[in-house]
């Protein structure tokens, strides 16, 4: 979000804050249309650029990756930060707080922590990425191997000479 | 199927239970955001994931995105399966203070004359056998050509400032010298690889300094590439008078500069209590004033290449040090400047008042408010460094 101070930057709030009136529809692999305003949309890089290239607003966006319970859970996020102002400092305390409070939501539900940051990646949403990647990162980061694999499901495919190698780096680390 | 065919790598879905699916590209992005430690316990997960991470451009993105500084921090006390002692690298992130990786250095009798340069330390054993230890992948080889140096030798490596090469400089331990005896000084070429390369490295005997040198650690710094020493007293009181009290060795060409260096204005009379430092480039002289409680930071800005005087030297920094133990004793708690971070905080070692000068606290000081903050303690450190290579090895 465009926060300097020259004329220009003045000048592409106030065609922001224009533009971020508009509405702009979404639509889920369901056929689920979800209304949102222009400045939540553009929390997305994708539809940013295609919308800045004077792409189909009137018709509407249809994201073909994306479920409605998860489109639903990424326009929270993007309502939130696409709608609100981050100027001051509890307004930036506010946000934090939402972020906090909405990952803990996901956190419990890995599935569709997945999906949501699946969708973030797809519909390049950077905050809300770095947000859920984060989040996973932090839950695996004190597993053991054997409990990654547990997690993830993953097959135990070492070979003897692998395991030879890792008993050698293990002396050295 | 996620085909990498820029790294040959090919992963297909890696998470594929209970908890839902995660590609691989996603993966990539999660395990960038972790520590070092974590992702070399990884490697042993399964084939994919110890591809992924010794891969190199993994292994440069996760560089990039965890770009330090990191210091490399010697300790000892640790009993191995047989009951001998070996000793630590940790790599500490600079402003945390977390240790994200630790190597075992194997048996290493002197830990304390440790020399850590770029991405490598020096080694030196009992019987002076050197090894260069790569805190990426923790190999530590022998440096060749170590036939028995001579006992009562101080090493300190050297990058040049040109090819990234590293150098080691032998020089007689000055506490060793007898009357009228001058130091010994001589120059291993390493290779870019911190061993040799192909050639075969040889001892190559260079000329001795201009006067006899300081050669305990606190009295050297490296900067570009050059190693700046502290004369002994004897030699500027009959030589100097004490004005010039550094002096400079160029390690690219192989010998020591002509002029001497002289020191800041303010330590004329007095180096008991000055210590070389390296930060941002500079060479730096802290000086210690234990009736006050600070140490001064005084950089070496200039620039032209001629004769360096007190009127080069800027005190950028005068930083109260809550000591114990006051008033200053030789052996006392003395505090070791280490790093600027980029916020302009500096990284302090405090090493704890022991006549071994062992131990101590990591704090970070910040000039704009005066606030310091202790953010890692290490009761059996015995050497702090700087470390700027990766944390995990490529493949």
């Amino acid at each position: 979000m465009a926060t300097g101070s020259g004329a220009a930057a003045a000048a592409a709030d106030a065609e922001e804050k224009e533009s971020g009136s508009r509405m702009i529809t979404l639509t889920s692999n369901e056929g689920k249309a979800f209304v949102v305003t222009e400045a939540s949309a553009r929390q997305s890089a994708t539809i940013r650029s295609m919308v800045d290239d004077g792409g189909c607003v009137d018709k509407g966006f249809p994201l073909p990756n994306v479920d409605s319970k998860t489109l639903a859970r990424v326009i929270q996020y993007c309502d939130e930060h696409g709608n609100k102002e981050a100027h001051t400092v509890d307004e930036r305390a506010a946000l934090a707080k939402f972020d906090k409070d909405f990952i803990a939501e996901l956190d419990a539900d890995k599935a569709f922590l997945y999906d949501v940051t699946m969708a973030a990646n797809y519909l390049h949403i950077q905050g809300l990425f770095a947000l859920t990647t984060q989040c996973i990162a932090d839950t695996i980061k004190g597993k053991t191997p054997e409990e990654i694999r547990t997690a993830f499901g993953i097959e135990y495919d070492l070979t003897a000479q692998d395991e030879e190698e890792i008993k050698e780096e293990d002396t050295h680390a | 199927m996620v085909n990498d065919g820029e790294n040959g790598i090919n992963i297909s879905l890696v998470a594929t239970c209970n908890d839902g699916v995660l590609p691989v590209d996603l993966l990539h992005d999660i395990l960038l955001r972790l520590p070092a430690r974590p992702l070399c316990r990884f490697r042993a997960v399964c084939r994919p994931w110890r591809a992924l991470l010794s891969d190199p451009s993994f292994v440069a993105a996760h560089g990039a995105r965890h770009p330090g500084p990191h210091l490399a921090v010697a300790v000892r006390g640790r009993l191995n399966a047989y009951g001998r002692e070996v000793v630590d690298v940790h790599l500490v992130d600079a402003s945390s203070g977390d240790v994200v990786k630790r190597i075992c250095a194997g048996r290493c009798d002197r830990p304390a004359e440790m020399s850590t340069r770029g991405g490598r330390a020096l080694l030196v054993d009992n019987n002076l056998l050197l090894r260069v230890l790569d805190p990426a992948s923790g190999a530590a080889p022998l440096v060749p050509n170590y036939e028995i140096h001579p006992i009562n030798y101080s090493f300190t490596l050297v990058r040049t400032a040109s090819t990234g090469d590293y150098k080691v400089l032998r020089i007689t331990h000055d506490v060793a010298l007898q009357p009228r005896e001058r130091q010994v000084c001589s120059v291993l070429a390493l290779g870019g690889d911190g061993v040799n390369g192909d050639r075969l490295a040889r001892w190559r005997e260079v000329q001795s300094p201009p006067g006899n040198v300081k050669t305990w650690h606190k009295y050297v710094a490296v900067v570009d590439g050059v190693a700046y020493f502290v004369l002994r007293d004897e030699f500027l009181l009959r030589e100097t008078g004490g004005g010039d009290w550094i002096t400079a060795f160029d390690v690219e060409a192989e010998q020591w500069r002509p002029e001497l260096v002289g020191g800041p204005p303010e330590t004329f009379h007095n180096r008991l209590r000055v210590s070389l430092a390296a930060l941002r480039g500079s060479l730096v002289v802290a000086q210690d004033d234990h009736q006050a409680g600070t140490l001064d930071l005084w950089f070496l800005l200039a620039g032209d290449g001629g004769k360096v005087g007190p009127q080069h030297w800027s005190k950028l920094y005068t930083v109260t040090m809550p000591y114990h133990g006051r008033p200053f004793r030789l052996d006392g708690e003395r505090a070791e400047p280490v790093v600027v971070l980029d916020d302009g905080r500096i990284v302090f070692w405090v090493w704890e008042r022991r006549v071994s000068s062992r131990g101590g606290v990591m704090r970070v000081y910040d000039p704009n408010t005066g606030g310091q903050t202790d953010v890692a303690a290490e009761a059996n450190c015995v050497h702090v460094g700087m470390y700027t290579g990766s944390l995990l090895r490529p493949r």
